[in-house]
């Protein structure tokens, strides 16, 4: 059971540190500018304390216990120094601890995740385990027993705060190396036999980076906190000027029984909470940086359920096709600017149609697929165009009645059937789950089961989990889900992509074998043109967000009109017309490329 | 799920707020209900062997609601038979005779007799280690040899030198040991003996452990039913707490002193009454007079003069305290001098250096005749606030005169360990340390023999001090076993040697400042060298006593008249912080909801 | 799984030797803080091992390591020196009240954390989430004892509305009575602990749930036309396990207390008894504690390998292959 070391897998890890762009308006941009703000404020205070305050911080320059004044800003402490000047100064040795103990912690983290993360096997397991013994460290004999042998001072304070949250950074860090350790350029570094400290400085140090300057401001966050929890314990320096030794002397000269706590415990505590909430913002910001899942983005809120829609059947004289699309327009905005990913896009999947949509990768297909869904998710944005569903209008802003459609007039088969099942619950489940939209639950699971036989899947493995099905099962499970609710219109982007050719031909054979029982349109989305062009009745070639050609498959693939239709056709010698999917594999399979 | 989950968040404020509403503040009077007293350490079973003297200062006050001793208090000269009726010395005084009062009994019925008290001599030097700081009862000074039971009444203590002070050291001091619990026990800083068993006034009852200990009178006590038949110690460790229980009411007193900076708000609260006794407390700077140069008397001198205690006991205790004496021992001590004089002189301990060799250095730091410059570290508990104040504060003062002190902050086991030589007659590593004497010290007639007497029988003086001056040890020496008169003109003889020698700096002697909510108990019994929780503050004859003289205002309570709005201004921020925290929390909450309901695109 | 096992107890083995060592590293011992030479007088090398010799603690090290591992063999583990008692009974006297304090703070710290964490992520990006992000980074970032001392200074000192110190009341109280003390004694300590501990679950539910809704199948889930709640369902029950995790870690290390927060309300938990026996040298008491410390540790690490597969079918079906 070593693959879960639960303790040396920190939950917070962020697997992708790949800088993508982040949509605008995220909170870690703002919480990032108020951090530095903050901290700038502190910054300020503390390198220009001896200017701006008008006392020492140590050594008595009013009576005792003097209230706030002209001459004390915050009054004097229980031997009349100046309270004004220890918040300043205090901001020194909160922050020098802070950078040192991060640089300690972080650093001594960073070695033993690179050190563990690459040469793997037992030198990882050993310091994994002493991560996971930091845990259960005793860790304030520890501050006496370095205070014993160095003294109660900045040094030992930060050796102490290094040695206990080193394991933290160790432990994201470590994950971060074991991925960046599978990345390509990396096991390529090595095939040509870069030598160990060479990959560790020149490839894994670099794809860590981000995350160790994460990991750099949280520890020095938990050090600040460390710092004042050991003064204000007793267990620090009580002649070094901090705002935990502050709070110290505070305590212990019961200011909470006197008057004195308005300006002898706020102004230490609050500066505390500012400089670690500044931190721990600025963490946040370089962590959303470092991981722009966390950036969230706007993603819409919807409301209504929409199994309380009116079905947007075709009405009984309707002959128009099932889906008809108006100029489509989506794009993304991110930080880095607006691209516009699907661009007037119009065409319409006339019913029992097979409609083929090719193009390569990034020319905007899943993007239309999302739109269509009303699953559009942010950065991106439909800005404009109409959809009609047998008719009627969807409008882009009627989410509600785009709800009602989606699993009933239109469903999905999407991309990477591997990862479309929650692997968390049975498959029979999942499909009863889509099948109950129309129908009460016995029934829906009667459904489920009905529909899992008819894709192939034997009734005493129903109740098994995603986790257990190879790839081309759980496309059909998926391809089940989508039909639970017959829909009419059925979107299939790449269904069959990282499947074995065997398995691809099957399932392709099953898709067009149910199209035809349920009498559903198909609008088959894939960049593998001769795929597409053996399935479709018509073809549609998009490029860089547009349609740049339209048709019949015949006539698209017989005789291209755009320049961009010849060069696909072109990449694909021996596609000529169409051709029968058999149970066999297509010919150019077969052929050299 | 919202709709169903914010109503049970909702309810948990509430279900929280309803435990606070039923008041918490319940007086107690002295009938029926217990009186509760905040103790400020957990003491174990309150057996004289089981105290950690390290934690708690007020523990001989608790051992002695449960344990006498034959004459009480050990502040006086001549102490008032307690368990003992009388004690007789032999012509030399190395033998006495004290016979016991008629018909005592322990808590548990059977009759205290003669053979108790041989035994809990003898029981003490066996256990010499476990006893601690009644080790020295059984040891040294006086030297004890045996104890012999002469009848049921009546036992002979035997000492090896002359020892004129017995009914004061161990008399008054020594907590006399049930023999029939006790000669059983092996291993007497365990626990295992239970509940303890006393003769005194009170029978522990209960004990939780760290928090509580529940008392009950014990209605046959010699001197008379005590006035208040049950006790609850909780034990709180942190004063503020203590005290702002005091305040609410929540105990009815305080067994420790007022901080200085309450002292003044608790004199103006109308519920509050405030007590005075000193419990000759000190605290001094010792310096080790062993390691050059601070063994040059000069040196410690010059430094003794340069120090400012007048501005420290103002700063430090806000002159709630008597500024230090060259002559050490406590102003009101029956056996010191009534000098008190200063020896501040700053200028003339400069010159004092400069004839001594001491020429000035780098940094403004002097340098000694060795050619080793004047900078030492001192040591502080860090768990001692006053005592960090003051090292900071010293090292200020004596910044001006060339010597350099650093202050090194330690948790206790750490100071002593730093204090102990590696081996016993080494000269330890420490430069000085900051240190505090509890009234034993200060009132103990051999004092001084125990400081600074060198090198002792076993090394007492060399281990407080290492101070080390033939002279003195004679006249010391004579002084433990001399009659108390001439006994105390040779003890200012000592303290003579001490203010010129200056092997310890005595900074202040702090002020008795008790509190107590006179509504809820006013018997407190204020005896010199004890705080208020002792025995006596229950028993009917002391408490008569204490509430006359109270009443006719020679004692130093004061239950001040003056009502003042306290807490009025204390009220106002908070709560006007919570309020806008909460007004933040509210509209926080309402913008979200339209923001949310917007966001629909 | 013996594999891990094995591993776990190497650790433990690693901290029952470390909890022997690094407390005699320290200066000073238990005779030190018991005896301070100016309240006992100083303590001849004979008396320092006789008091020592009452708990063993006379002997020559590798004896006393050897007595300390038979001692955890039998569930035996000597004697506190400042206490005289045994230390099983006073680490049973305090687990309670760490029980009732650092579990109840981790319980509804874990359910407000994980609740807020999700919430925050289903509306990321919108009003709701931005404000309780930075919200709760605020409460994370209050120290402690800084928010323990403003509420004893509010709530019992200003307004006296709750006891300053202690976990239960000194009057004698029982039943309802007693349960109500108690718990106006538990609300301060428990609030300042559970406001303090809310951040980093927050942040793991957060990042869960945002990671999750990446996944395919929520797009999956919703192209299939489930609702809004049972799309959050699918994601949640994915994103639970790291959450479980740091929650459970949470609890395993309770039997460190809670020092911090134990000191300010004089709360008897086993942070504040381990923090005593550090500063008064109570060697079996810190070798005792340090132990509970370390199994806590270990024990959640083996809960949450038991939990893992419970929440993640394809950890269950590994797990059961490799054993």
């Amino acid at each position: 059971m070593t693959a879960q070391p639960l303790l040396s897998n920190d939950t917070t890890a962020l697997p992708l540190p790949v800088t993508a762009p982040r949509p605008a308006g995220s909170p870690g941009r703002t919480l990032g500018r108020l951090g530095a703000v903050l901290l700038s404020i502190l910054l300020i205070g503390a390198v220009f304390a001896p200017l701006i305050a008008r006392h020492p911080a140590t050594g008595r320059s009013g009576r005792p216990f003097e209230a706030p004044s002209g001459e004390h800003w915050l009054g004097t402490n229980d031997i009349g120094e100046d309270l004004f000047a220890q918040l300043l100064f205090g901001a020194r040795v909160s922050l020098t601890i802070a950078l040192l103990a991060a640089l300690v912690g972080v650093g001594v983290g960073l070695a033993v995740a690179l050190l563990a993360g690459y040469s793997r096997g037992r030198v990882e397991t050993v310091l994994m385990r002493i991560v996971d013994l930091t845990l259960a460290f005793p860790f304030l004999v520890l501050v006496i027993v370095l205070a014993a042998f160095f003294g109660r001072n900045l040094f030992t304070t930060v050796l102490v705060i290094g040695a206990v949250v080193w394991s933290r950074p160790a432990r994201v860090l470590r994950s971060q190396v074991v991925k960046a350790r599978e990345n390509q350029h990396v096991l390529a570094a090595q095939a040509m036999g870069a030598t160990g400290p060479r990959i560790i400085t020149r490839h894994l140090l670099p794809r860590v980076a981000p995350l160790a300057a994460a990991q750099f401001v949280r520890v020095a966050n938990i050090a600040v906190m460390l710092e004042a929890s050991l003064a204000f314990l007793g267990l620090g320096d009580p002649t070094r000027v901090s705002w935990g030794s502050t709070l110290h002397f505070a305590s212990t000269a019961n200011a909470i029984l006197t008057d004195s706590w308005p300006w002898w415990i706020l102004p230490p505590g609050l500066a505390l909470t500012v400089a670690v909430v500044g931190l721990a913002f600025l963490g946040y910001a370089i962590e959303e940086w470092a991981d722009p899942r966390l950036a969230g983005s706007t993603r819409p809120r919807r409301t209504a359920s929409g199994s309380n829609q009116p079905p947007l059947t075709a009405a009984a004289d309707y002959t128009g096709p099932v889906l008809e699309v108006r100029d489509l327009s989506v794009e993304y905005r991110t930080d880095r600017g607006t691209k516009l990913a699907v661009d007037e896009v119009s065409f319409a999947v006339g019913a029992g149609r097979t409609v083929g949509l090719v193009g390569e990768s990034g020319s905007g297909k899943s993007t239309l697929v999302t739109a269509l869904l009303g699953l559009t998710r942010p950065p991106g944005r439909v800005t404009a165009g109409t959809v009609l569903l047998n008719g009627h209008d969807l409008g882009r802003a009627k989410r509600s009645l785009l709800e009602g459609a989606r699993g009933r007039q239109i469903a999905l088969v999407p991309q990477s059937a591997m990862n479309a099942l929650n692997p968390a619950y049975p498959i029979v489940r999942q499909v009863a789950e889509a099948a109950e939209l129309t129908r009460d639950a016995p029934a829906a699971r009667a459904r489920a089961a009905e529909l899992l036989e008819l894709v192939g899947i034997p009734a005493e493995r129903h109740r098994a989990f995603p986790h257990e099905f190879s790839g081309g099962m759980r496309q059909r499970v998926v391809i089940a889900m989508a039909l639970a609710n017959d829909p009419d219109l059925l979107l299939a982007d790449e269904p069959v992509t990282g499947l074995d050719v065997v398995t691809q031909a099957k399932i392709m054979k099953l898709l067009l074998d149910l199209q035809k029982k349920f009498g559903m349109s198909l609008l088959l989305i894939s960049h593998d043109l001769p795929l597409v062009a053996h399935a479709a009745d018509e073809m549609l070639i998009m490029h860089r967000g547009r349609i740049v050609e339209a048709g019949p498959t015949v006539q698209v693939t017989g005789s291209p009109q755009h320049s961009y239709t010849r060069h696909l056709l072109e990449a694909f010698p021996g596609v000529h017309g169409p051709r029968v999917v058999s149970g066999s594999a297509p010919a150019r399979y077969q052929e050299p490329s | 799920m919202n709709q169903v989950r914010k109503p049970v968040l909702l309810l948990l404020p509430l279900l929280l707020a309803g435990l606070v509403l039923p008041g918490s503040a319940v007086a107690q009077s002295p009938e029926g209900k217990p009186l509760r007293v905040a103790i400020n350490g957990f003491e174990n079973n309150l057996t004289p062997f089981s105290v950690s003297f390290g934690s708690a200062p007020n523990t001989n006050d608790l051992i002695g609601l449960v344990y006498d001793t034959l004459f009480w208090s050990q502040v006086k000269e001549d102490p008032e038979p307690w368990l003992a009726e009388s004690a007789e010395p032999n012509a030399d005084m190395t033998e006495w005779t004290v016979t016991l009062r008629d018909g005592l009994e322990w808590q548990d019925g059977v009759p205290l007799t003669a053979a108790d008290v041989a035994f809990t001599f003898e029981y003490y030097k066996k256990q010499a280690g476990a006893s601690g700081r009644y080790a020295h009862h059984v040891s040294d000074v006086p030297l004890f040899q045996s104890a012999t039971v002469v009848d049921e009444q009546t036992v002979k203590i035997t000492y090896g030198a002359p020892a004129p002070q017995f009914k004061v050291m161990p008399g008054a001091d020594l907590p006399i040991l049930p023999k029939h619990i006790w000669e059983s026990v092996t291993d007497p800083k365990t626990m295992s003996t239970g509940l303890p068993v006393g003769s005194g006034p009170y029978k522990l009852v209960e004990i939780v452990p760290d928090q509580l200990y529940r008392f009950e009178a014990n209605e046959k006590y010699f001197k008379g039913k005590p006035t208040v038949d049950k006790l609850e110690l909780p034990v709180v460790k942190d004063p503020s707490a203590a005290f702002s229980a005091l305040r609410t009411g929540e105990v009815s007193s305080v067994a420790f002193n007022v901080p200085p900076e309450l002292f003044d708000q608790f004199s103006k609260n109308p519920d509050l009454a405030l007590a005075k006794s000193t419990r000759y407390q000190s605290t001094q700077v010792n310096f080790n007079a062993r390691k050059a140069p601070l063994s040059d008397p000069k040196l410690r001198k010059a430094m003794s003069m340069a120090t400012d205690k007048d501005a420290l006991v103002e700063t430090v205790l806000l002159g709630r305290g008597t500024p230090g004496l060259p002559t050490f021992l406590h102003p009101d001590s029956v056996w010191g001098t009534k000098d008190t004089k200063s020896d501040y002189d700053p200028e003339a301990a400069k010159k004092m250096l400069d004839d001594a060799g001491y020429t000035p250095g780098a940094g403004g730091i002097r340098v000694a005749p060795d050619g080793k410059p004047l900078s030492f570290s001192m040591l502080v508990n860090s768990f001692i606030p006053q005592d960090v104040r003051a090292g900071q504060l010293i090292a200020q003062q004596l910044a001006p005169l060339g010597v350099e002190f650093k202050v090194e902050a330690l948790d206790p086991a750490a100071l002593t360990a730093r204090r102990r030589p590696a081996v016993m007659g080494d000269v330890p590593p420490y430069d000085a340390y900051i240190t505090n004497l509890e009234s034993h010290g200060h009132v103990d007639p051999d004092a001084l023999y125990y400081f600074f007497h060198s090198p002792g029988p076993k090394g007492f003086g060399v281990g407080i001090t290492g101070y080390t001056n033939p002279a003195f040890d004679k006249i010391a020496e004579a002084a433990t076993t001399a009659p108390n008169d001439e006994r105390k003109k040779l003890i200012a003889q000592l303290q003579e040697t001490i203010a010129t020698d200056a092997p310890s700096m005595a900074l202040w002697y702090k002020d008795g400042d008790w509190a107590y909510r006179p509504a809820d108990y006013d018997g407190w019994v204020a005896d010199p060298g004890q705080g208020i929780l002792t025995k006596r503050s229950f028993l009917p004859e002391y408490v008569k006593v204490a509430r006359a003289s109270r009443e006719s205002g020679e004692d130093g309570g004061s239950a001040a008249g003056e009502s003042t709005e306290d807490g009025g201004s204390n009220l106002l921020l908070p709560v006007v912080a919570i309020l806008a925290l909460v007004g933040v929390g509210i509209v926080v909450a309402r913008r979200r909801r339209p923001a949310g309901a917007d966001d629909d695109d | 799984m013996l594999r891990t096992t094995v591993q776990y107890a190497l650790v433990l083995f690693a901290a029952v030797c470390l909890n022997f060592a690094l407390p005699r590293l320290a200066p000073g011992d238990p005779v030190d803080y018991l005896f301070p030479p100016e309240q006992t007088g100083v303590i001849t090398p004979e008396q320092r091992a006789q008091v020592l010799g009452e708990f063993g603690l006379d002997e020559p090290v590798p004896t006393q390591f050897g007595r300390y591992l038979a001692g955890i063999a039998r569930g035996d583990l000597l004697l506190s020196v400042r206490y005289g008692r045994p230390v099983v009974d006073l680490l049973a006297e305090r687990i309670g009240w760490t029980l009732l304090l650092v579990g109840s703070a981790v319980v509804i710290s874990g359910l407000i954390g994980t609740v807020l964490g999700f919430r925050s992520a289903w509306r990321r990006g919108s009003a709701g989430d931005a404000p309780v992000l930075s919200g709760v980074m605020f409460l994370d970032a209050l120290p402690p004892f800084f928010v323990g001392l403003l509420l004893l200074l509010v709530f019992s000192v200003t307004l006296g509305w709750l006891p300053t110190f202690g976990a239960q009341p000194s009057v004698s109280a029982d039943g309802l009575e007693f349960v109500i003390e108690v718990g106006k004694r538990l609300i301060l300590p428990l609030a300042t602990l559970t406001a303090t501990s809310i951040g980093p679950i927050y942040l793991v539910a957060r990042s869960a749930l945002l990671s999750e809704l990446r996944e395919d199948y929520v797009l999956m889930a919703e192209a299939k036309g489930l609702t809004q709640r049972q799309v959050r369902r699918h994601a949640q029950r994915n994103a639970l396990l790291p959450v479980s995790t740091i929650i459970l870690i949470g609890l395993g290390t309770l039997a460190g207390g809670a020092v911090v927060v134990e000191t300010v309300f004089s709360y008897p938990g086993l942070g504040r008894l381990i923090y005593e026996s550090v500063l008064a040298r109570d060697y079996p008491v810190m070798q005792g504690a340090f132990l509970l410390l370390a199994i806590g540790v270990i024990a959640a690490n083996f809960l949450s390998d038991l939990l893992y597969p419970v929440l993640d079918p394809r950890v269950r079906q590994s797990a059961g292959a490799r054993a």
